[in-house]
C-alpha cells in the first residue's frame, strides 16, 4: 500500500507542480492586483482597495458590457449547436470510412492555423469589395454592398467559426458512443427518423451538446480578438475592455477586477445549470 | 400472428454471398430456429425480415403480404437484440411503452398493456427502474416484453441468450419457450448454439455459407443429418469412411477402409460400390469389456483401445482409438465404469444408428 501511495505521489506531483506554477500562481497574483489602487509596477504607490470592484457596480457601462458579452456567448453557443450538432450527426451516423475521416480532418484543420490569421482572413471575405461582396455583385451587379465587416454579425460569424470545431467534436464523440442497435431497436418498434432523433439520439447525446455549449460559451464571453478585428466600433465587449486595461490604459487592477467579475458571472451561470447537467449526465 | 414465407432470397456483400437463394416457410405460431456458424447468413436473413437489410433478390411474405417495400416502422415486427438494446435513458416501463407510444396509443391503454407485459415476464414492480439497475436476465426479459407488447406479427430473436451465463441461459430457455407458447407469436430465433436451437425450436434450419443446408424438426436434424457438416455442427459425431459392399432394400453392408464391416439400416440413395461417409452419435454406442457381453441387438461391433476416460458428472465420455480413428462414446453415469484407460474393449451400436451422410 505504501509503495502504491508513493507511485501515485510520484506520478501526480509533476502535474500539480505545473498547474501551481502555470495557473494558480498567476491567478493568485492577479487576484491580489485586483485589490490595488494603482498598477503594481507603476510610479504611484499602491494601497489595498475595493474601488475596482465598486467601479463595475457603479458604472452602468460595465454591467451593460457584461450582459452584452453573455448574450454574445449564448448566441454563439446556440448557433454552434444548431450548425454543429447536425454536422456531427452526419459524420457519426451517415458517413463511414474515407469520407468520415476526410471531413473530420476538415473540421479539425482550423485548429492548426493561427487564430489571428483566421480572423484576418474573415476581414478579406466580409469587407466591402471583399469575396462575398464581389461574388454577389458578379451575379447581381446592381445590388447594394453586402460588406458586413465591422458589425455585430461579423463578430458572430468569426466566433462561430472559431468555436464550431469544439461543438462538432464533443457532439461527435457522444453520438459515436450511442449503440447503433438502439436506433435499430427504435426503428423496429415503429419510430420514424424524427421520433428517433427526439427521443433517442438527442437525449443520449445531450452530454456532448452540454459540454460543447460550455466550451463555446465560456471563451466567447471573454473573447477580444474577434470583436476587435471584425467588430470595429461595434466590437466593444467585456473582453476588449479588459484587454484595453492591460495593454492600452495600463490599469491592471481594474482589468484584473473586471476579469474576476466575469469569471464569477460565468461560474454562477454554470452553477445554475449544474442540477440540470448532473441529472442528464447520470444516465451516461 | 402470421405465417412467414421466404422465397429465393439472396444478398451479396461485395464478392461474399451472405444469403444464396434461401427459401423457408414458418407456420403461424411456430418457433423456428436459424442455426449456423458465424457468417453463415442466419443473421442476415433475420435482419432482412426485420427490414434492416434489403435483399438483392427474392421475396418475403408475412401473413401473405409482401414486405420488401414496407418501411421498417410499419412492418409490425418485434425484435430482441443480442445486447438487448434497451434505451438506457428510459425506465423499464418507458422502454416497454416506446413502441406503443410512437403508434399513438392512449395513455391509459399503454399503462395497462405495460403492466400486462411486466407480468408476462415476471417483472412486476420493476417498472420504475433503469435498465442498468437490472441483472442480465432481467434486462433480457425487459427486451422480450418490449418486443411483444405491441402484439407484433412476427417475433425475431437475435442470439437472445448469448450474453447470459450457462445456468441462467438454461432457465431463460424454458421461460422463453413458455412465454412464446403463451403469446403464440410466430418466432424466429437466430443462434449459433445447437443446444439452444434444439431446446427452443419447433423446427430448425441449419445454415452454412449463405445457404440452408438442412431444415426439419430438432429430432430429424439431430438423428438424420444429411451432410457431414450438419452432423458435426449438431453435437459430437463419430465419422467412418467406407464403400457400400452389399445392398438389400434398406439394409446396407459397408466395408470400412480398414476392412471392418458395418451395417446400416434406413432409406438411402446410395448404390452398391459407392464411397460413403458414416456418422454414429457417441451416445448411441456402447462399450463392452468382451465380445460376449455386447448387447445382442447391436449389429455393429468394432475393437478399440481406451485412450481417455472423462468424468462429466451425469455421464462419462470415453475417447477411444478404433483402427487409427478417434471415436467418442458417452455412457450414462448409472452403471459402474466399464473400461479403464489403456484397456482393450468392444464398441457396438445398432444398424439403424448408422447414418450415411454426404460429404
Amino acid at each position: 500500500m505504501a509503495r502504491q501511495g508513493r507511485s501515485i505521489f510520484a506520478l501526480t506531483v509533476p502535474t500539480f507542480l505545473w498547474l501551481t506554477v502555470a495557473v494558480v500562481l498567476p491567478i493568485t497574483v492577479m487576484f491580489y492586483f485586483s485589490f490595488l489602487s494603482a498598477s503594481p509596477f507603476g510610479t504611484k504607490p499602491a494601497s489595498l482597495t475595493l474601488d475596482n470592484y465598486a467601479t463595475f457596480f457603479t458604472k452602468d457601462f460595465y454591467s451593460f458590457l457584461a450582459w452584452r458579452s453573455i448574450k454574445l456567448g449564448l448566441l454563439v453557443a446556440a448557433l454552434c449547436a444548431l450548425i454543429g450538432f447536425p454536422a456531427a450527426l452526419v459524420l457519426s451516423h451517415r458517413l463511414s470510412g474515407y469520407w468520415r475521416e476526410a471531413l473530420l480532418l476538415l473540421v479539425i484543420l482550423p485548429f492548426w492555423s493561427n487564430a489571428l490569421i483566421r480572423i484576418f482572413a474573415w476581414t478579406m471575405v466580409l469587407r466591402e469589395q471583399g469575396l462575398v461582396d464581389q461574388a454577389v455583385h458578379a451575379v447581381l451587379p446592381w445590388a447594394p454592398s453586402v460588406g458586413i465587416l465591422y458589425s455585430y454579425p461579423a463578430i458572430v460569424i468569426g466566433l462561430v467559426h472559431s468555436f464550431l470545431p469544439y461543438m462538432i467534436l464533443t457532439c461527435y464523440i457522444s453520438l459515436q458512443a450511442i449503440d447503433p442497435s438502439l436506433v435499430d431497436a427504435a426503428r423496429g418498434l415503429g419510430a420514424r427518423d424524427h421520433t428517433i432523433l427526439r427521443r433517442i439520439i438527442l437525449p443520449l447525446s445531450f452530454p456532448g451538446l452540454a459540454v460543447g455549449a460550455i466550451l463555446t460559451f465560456v471563451p466567447v464571453v471573454g473573447a477580444f480578438m474577434e470583436p476587435r478585428i471584425l467588430g470595429g466600433r461595434q466590437g466593444i465587449t467585456m473582453g476588449t475592455v479588459i484587454e484595453d486595461q492591460f495593454t492600452e490604459v495600463f490599469n491592471w487592477p481594474l482589468g484584473a477586477a473586471l476579469s474576476f467579475i466575469l469569471l464569477g458571472i460565468v461560474l454562477a451561470i454554470l452553477a445554475l445549470c449544474y442540477p440540470l447537467l448532473r441529472a442528464r449526465f447520470r444516465l451516461g | 400472428m402470421s405465417t412467414v414465407e421466404i422465397r429465393g432470397v439472396s444478398k451479396r456483400y461485395g464478392s461474399v454471398a451472405a444469403l444464396d437463394d434461401v427459401s423457408l416457410e414458418f407456420a403461424d405460431g411456430e418457433f423456428f430456429g436459424l442455426l449456423g456458424p458465424s457468417g453463415s447468413g442466419k443473421t442476415t436473413l433475420l435482419r432482412s425480415i426485420a427490414g434492416f437489410v434489403e435483399p438483392d433478390r427474392g421475396s418475403i411474405h408475412v401473413g401473405g403480404e409482401e414486405i420488401a417495400r414496407v418501411p421498417i416502422y410499419r412492418r409490425d415486427i418485434g425484435m430482441v437484440f443480442q445486447n438487448y438494446a434497451l434505451f438506457p435513458h428510459m425506465s423499464v416501463s418507458d422502454n416497454i411503452a416506446f413502441g406503443l407510444s410512437v403508434r399513438g396509443i392512449g395513455r391509459e391503454e399503454i399503462r395497462a398493456r405495460v403492466e400486462d407485459a411486466l407480468k408476462l415476464v415476471r417483472l412486476e414492480g420493476y417498472g420504475e427502474r433503469r435498465p442498468r439497475q437490472l441483472s442480465g436476465g432481467q434486462q433480457q426479459r425487459v427486451a422480450l416484453a418490449r418486443a411483444v407488447v405491441s402484439r407484433p406479427r412476427v417475433l425475431l430473436l437475435d442470439e437472445p441468450l448469448g450474453a447470459l451465463d450457462k445456468n441462467l441461459r438454461q432457465q431463460m430457455q424454458i421461460e422463453l419457450k413458455q412465454i412464446q407458447r403463451l403469446v403464440g407469436i410466430t418466432t424466429v430465433l437466430v443462434t449459433h448454439d445447437q443446444e439452444e436451437a434444439l431446446t427452443l425450436s419447433d423446427r430448425i434450419a441449419v445454415f452454412n455459407q449463405g445457404r440452408v443446408i438442412q431444415a426439419g424438426t430438432p429430432g430429424e436434424i439431430y438423428d438424420s443429418p444429411r451432410s457431414a457438416f450438419v452432423a458435426d455442427f449438431m453435437g459430437e459425431a463419430n465419422f467412418f469412411i467406407g464403400r457400400v459392399a452389399r445392398r438389400q432394400g434398406d439394409e446396407m453392408q459397408i466395408v470400412l477402409d480398414d476392412g471392418a464391416a458395418v451395417m446400416a439400416s434406413g432409406p438411402s440413395r446410395l448404390a452398391e460400390n459407392a464411397a460413403v461417409r458414416l456418422v454414429v452419435r457417441p451416445e448411441k454406442m456402447s462399450i463392452s469389456a468382451s465380445e460376449a457381453s455386447i448387447p445382442p441387438h447391436h449389429a455393429n461391433r468394432l475393437a478399440a483401445t481406451v485412450e481417455q476416460v472423462v468424468f462429466m458428472g451425469s455421464s462419462i465420455t470415453y475417447r477411444l482409438n478404433c483402427a487409427g480413428a478417434e471415436v467418442s462414446v458417452y455412457q450414462q453415469n448409472q452403471d459402474p465404469p466399464r473400461a479403464a484407460e489403456g484397456g482393450a474393449v468392444w464398441i457396438s451400436w445398432r444398424a439403424t444408428d448408422t447414418i450415411p451422410v454426404d460429404d
